[in-house]
């Protein structure tokens, strides 16, 4: 089964898109089960592939190759390492969450509606799968038409320039990794003896770029995964298109299409560049700041809740970013667990945005007050995401961050003093948040609005569980991605170990890896044993 | 002339023979009736054998090269491929224009006789090693696209679109050949082979700028292509379908012939030209098609863009470039005409529904035609899973081995753009209510030539690699 469930976690998707065109037009409900029943499928394979992952291994699992286009060098590569299997599940367990609290939310057109959501998905998991190059840029952009009509179809009132805004930004910034891509294809065909996309084969070996020729290509990849994260400056699509969005689509885009953001800076921009990532860190994590800081800020400032959650996630990507850069096996650790939290608890709030919105059809937080007396099971759930995502001890958040500031602060010490700054922000706009909502004497108007209903119940239970599972016991998450993130660290030369072996090229990249000089690793090499320690839990 | 050369010449002539026969066939059916009711589909069928004939002709993989006609006529990969092309889109090209023909009362005989003789025209230009015979297929290609276009006789726009372009066309022919005048004054040749060994001089250099002339009007390169809007604008839908990919197909093979074949030597000459034609040709279709709300004109200034992204694998030369060429002129065929196919099921009060708004609310009484048109569009726009990707990754692998940086840098750039004016479309036609004065005709030929157009261009999306070995080697025998 380990040959194929790659490809299946893709296919499940895709297939259960076809069925849901397949159901009557009339019924919509059937259109839903269709696409929830794929969906789950689609989670229980995930959460086998995750479960069967060997930590310990910093190479691939699950590979998959197979002869796409031979004659241009791209292959069909799948596998899962320890930056990708945890996101994977990820992916897996939001989308049928998200098909299932669009029950109530998205009552127009819901058969195309769960047709795109599950295009989306597997566009999503195929990003996260894919090892050539090629196969990973057709994903990428494979992903962007879904999400572009499920914002411009399905959106509030500014919803076609949202969609449009987004979708040019986004492009803008793939225009250019595209060209980067080929680059370092015919770069690779140079320096390997055989062109090829297939990453494991172009990491094996330093490929020995002229250092301006190397940060531009740091810099087109970089600008492309740093839109869609998005990173500060460059974040400018992301309120518009999160609170045009409907709630549901948006915990796809802060959950999941963020993600695929912060992964590719970890899979393709310091393993392929990594004296540019060295060279290039300290602007990124400035910018990283600067976008904790600006994103609470403004955050604290917004009276449209969606907004508000919007300007927190964009302060609570800049953790990761930090993370990634501050190019220490701990950050790095921190900000790989700091995704999957991100997306379960950003993902959490956003669905409970949307039940908020679904109940009144209010997006202003001045058009709730005293609601937990109203809904109190509501009051309560919000409460404890909004834990999470304030990095609260006993949730998945405190581990995620503390692990981030604690590897920063070694690296890069100023950042993360001021960095420190924006965990103080999110506690102010996000008690103002659930304050304004919740609090204070219940508004006239909100009187018998419905608690949770056993939907409700359902979809927002895996994402609590998971909260408080993740804060208490981190060590199966952190445990997946350790092997990879050091050998991530330390560079090609001696990560030889794990099961990666290329098919086409096999002899050539082994020899390549056997005959490689030691590789300039991003990392100070004199941590290892203080980083042994301190991973693992706090 | 032997009968080895008819021989070689059998795609050509078949669709020669076809034209004739069904120019004949009409004329007894009709009994001369200019607008006559037509029942059977006789002439369609018959048109579509040729085609089918002429298309088992060309396909056998040539193992080497066949010259025929005294060295002027050449078969090889590229002739073969390109034939292929042309094929394909003639095959679609009747399909799609059965209906509406019959629904406009077209002359059905005229307007498929004309299609196979052009179709033959570029196929001849694929094949040519002399510039002679490029003449010839460039001028059996062009002239009966001129009539074509305005074969509607009762409508004005037709006319004057025909017009338009005779007139143009026949200035740009007048310089193709006085290039070719030139060309053989400086080089005492007209063989193309022959033309390899000879040193660049001013002479030589004007006659292929004039060449290059009368090639990228027929190609709508800027600032060759002022026709390209108007005509596509005032011709019927169907024949416009068909000339925005035959009349590439003969200008890109002749294009390829000359330049990198021929004249590789002298890429340091002709190189800057083209880039520079490549990049004006991009930029300023990419942008004035920006604003369109004339879905013709939009498609129209579109396939201008295109025209610039094939000059870009023409400039890079050499086996990635022309195998990118050859590439994407197969995904452009097949995407062009399926977005064309889908317009010209509609119609408004009997007349094109060609304005933006007409398409609205499509997705919801043509669920089909929405999604062909869906994948073609967001194939011109070059996204992934569909052809248009992986041919702009080819054209720009090709760009940037050649060191042609500047170029690719401007063809992603400007394709961002175009995603703009593609998505515009797309989402008019998946969202809003059909407009009550615009009808659908659904129509079982025109579905196939749709069905077969979308499924390509998924297929060499997804699985591109036979098409990929297919062109590679065919430009690896360019040598």
């Amino acid at each position: 089964m380990s040959a194929w469930a790659l490809s299946a976690l893709i296919a499940l998707p895709i297939g259960g898109a076809v069925a849901v065109a397949c159901t009557p037009a009339r019924r919509p409900g059937a259109a839903r089960a269709v696409g929830l029943a794929a969906a789950v499928l689609t989670f229980v394979l995930a959460a086998w592939v995750w479960t069967a992952f060997r930590p310990g291994q910093s190479g691939l699992q699950f590979e998959e190759r197979a002869a796409w286009v031979p004659a241009a060098g791209i292959g069909y590569h799948l596998g899962v390492d320890g930056l990708s299997v945890s996101l994977t599940a990820l992916v897996a367990l939001l989308v049928p969450l998200a098909i299932a609290a669009s029950a109530d939310q998205v009552r127009e057109r819901s058969k195309p509606f769960v047709l795109t959501l599950l295009l989306l998905e597997a566009g999503l998991l195929g990003t996260f799968l894919a090892q050539d190059l090629v196969l990973f840029y057709v994903f990428w952009e494979a992903m962007l038409i879904p999400m572009y009509f499920l914002i411009a179809l399905w959106g509030g009132p500014a919803r076609r320039a949202a969609a449009i805004k987004f979708l040019l930004y986004t492009m803008a910034g793939s225009a250019l990794m595209l060209l980067a891509i080929v680059a370092v294809y015919l770069r690779g065909g140079h320096v390997l003896g055989t062109p090829t996309f297939d990453l494991p084969a172009l990491v094996a070996r330093p490929l020995g770029w002229p250092p301006h020729v190397e940060a531009l290509l740091f810099g087109a990849f970089a600008v492309a995964f740093a839109i869609k994260m998005p990173v500060w400056p460059l974040h400018t699509w992301l309120p518009d298109a999160y609170a045009e969005a409907p709630p549901v689509v948006t915990v796809l885009l802060a959950g999941l299409m963020a993600k695929a953001g912060a992964y590719g800076l970890l899979r393709f921009c310091l393993p392929l560049f990594p004296d540019a990532a060295r060279a290039w860190g300290p602007l990124l994590a400035a910018l990283a700041v600067v976008g904790i800081l600006y994103g609470g800020a403004v955050a604290w400032a917004q009276g449209d809740l969606r907004r508000l959650l919007a300007y927190g996630s964009l302060s609570h990507m800049g953790f990761i970013l930090l993370g990634i850069f501050a190019l220490d096996v701990q950050a790095v650790q921190g900000s790989v667990l700091q995704m999957i939290n991100h997306g379960v608890s950003t993902g959490a709030l956003f669905l409970l945005a949307g039940m908020l919105i679904a109940r009144t059809g209010q997006a202003r937080t001045d058009a709730y007050g005293g609601l937990a007396a109203a809904t109190p099971a509501l009051a309560a759930v919000t409460l404890i995401v909004v834990a999470s995502s304030l990095a609260l001890p006993g949730t998945n958040g405190f581990v995620g961050e503390f692990l981030i500031l604690l590897g920063a602060f070694q690296t890069r010490p100023l950042y993360t003093v001021l960095a420190t700054g924006g965990v103080v922000l999110a506690a102010a706009y996000l008690l103002a948040f659930v304050g304004r909502i919740f609090h204070g004497p219940l508004r006239a108007d909100l009187r018998g609005l419905p608690d949770l209903r056993p939907r409700e119940y359902a979809v927002l239970a895996p994402l609590v569980a998971i909260i408080l599972w993740v804060g208490f016991v981190p060590g199966p998450l952190l445990d997946r991605s350790e092997a990879t993130v050091r050998a991530l660290l330390r560079g090609p030369a001696t990560s030889t170990e794990g099961p990666s072996r290329p098919a086409q090229t096999g002899s050539m990249a082994s020899a390549a890896r056997h005959a490689a000089p030691a590789r300039p690793s991003p990392v100070r090499p004199d941590r290892g044993a203080a980083d042994r320690r301190a991973v693992g839990g706090p | 002339m032997t009968w080895n050369d008819l021989a070689a010449a059998a795609p050509e002539a078949v669709l020669i023979l076809t034209a004739c026969a069904v120019l004949l066939q009409d004329a007894w059916a009709t009994g001369g009736a200019l607008e006559a009711e037509r029942r059977g589909a006789v002439t369609t069928w018959l048109a579509l054998v040729g085609v089918c004939v002429a298309a088992a002709a060309a396909a056998p993989a040539a193992r080497a090269e066949t010259a025929a006609f005294g060295g002027m006529y050449v078969r090889d990969g590229i002739t073969r491929l390109a034939d292929l092309i042309a094929l394909g889109t003639a095959g679609v090209g009747v399909l799609l224009a059965d209906g509406y023909v019959r629904r406009m009362r077209l002359p059905a005989g005229e307007y498929f006789a004309l299609l196979l003789l052009s179709t033959s025209g570029a196929m001849l230009m694929a094949a040519s090693r002399n510039l002679i015979v490029l003449f010839l297929g460039l001028e059996i290609l062009s002239l009966p696209l001129y009539v074509l276009a305005a074969i509607a006789r009762r409508s004005a726009r037709s006319q004057e679109a025909g017009l338009k372009y005779l007139l143009l066309g026949a200035f740009a022919t007048a310089f193709f050949v006085y290039g070719v005048a030139l060309v053989y004054g400086a080089a005492g040749t007209l063989d193309l082979r022959a033309l390899a060994a000879v040193p660049a001089s001013p002479l030589l250099g004007g006659g292929l700028a004039l060449l290059t002339v009368g090639l990228g009007f027929e190609a709508a390169l800027v600032p060759f292509h002022g026709w390209a809007p108007d005509v596509y604008e005032g011709a019927p839908l169907p024949v416009v379908a068909f000339m925005s990919v035959a009349a590439k197909v003969g200008a890109f093979a002749g294009l390829i012939r000359v330049f990198p074949q021929a004249l590789a030597h002298l890429a340091p000459t002709w190189g800057p030209m083209l880039q520079t034609l490549a990049i004006a040709t991009m930029v300023l279709g990419n942008l004035a098609a920006l604003p369109q709300t004339n879905v013709k004109r939009l498609l129209a200034y579109s396939s201008v863009a295109h025209a610039g992204y094939i000059l870009i694998g023409v400039a890079a030369g050499g086996t990635a470039g022309t195998g990118a060429v050859l590439f994407y002129l197969a995904v452009y065929g097949a995407m062009n005409l399926g977005a064309f196919g889908v317009l010209l099921l509609l119609d408004r009060r009997g007349m094109e529904a060609d304005r933006l708004d007409d398409l609205s609310g499509l997705a919801g009484r043509a669920p089909w035609a929405a999604w062909a048109l869906g994948v073609c569009l967001v194939s011109l726009a070059g996204l992934p899973p569909t052809g248009g990707f992986i041919a702009k990754l080819y054209l720009f692998q090709a760009a940037l081995g050649a060191g042609h940086t500047g170029l690719a840098l401007v063809g992603v750039l400007t394709s961002v753009v175009s995603v703009f004016y593609y998505m515009r479309v797309v989402y008019t036609a998946f969202s809003g209510d059909a407009p009550a004065d615009v009808a659908v005709h659904r129509n079982v030929m025109a579905g196939a030539a749709l069905t077969a157009a979308a499924a390509g261009v998924l297929i060499y999306g997804i699985i591109p690699a036979r098409l990929t070995a297919a062109v590679q080697q065919a430009a690896a025998l360019l040598k």
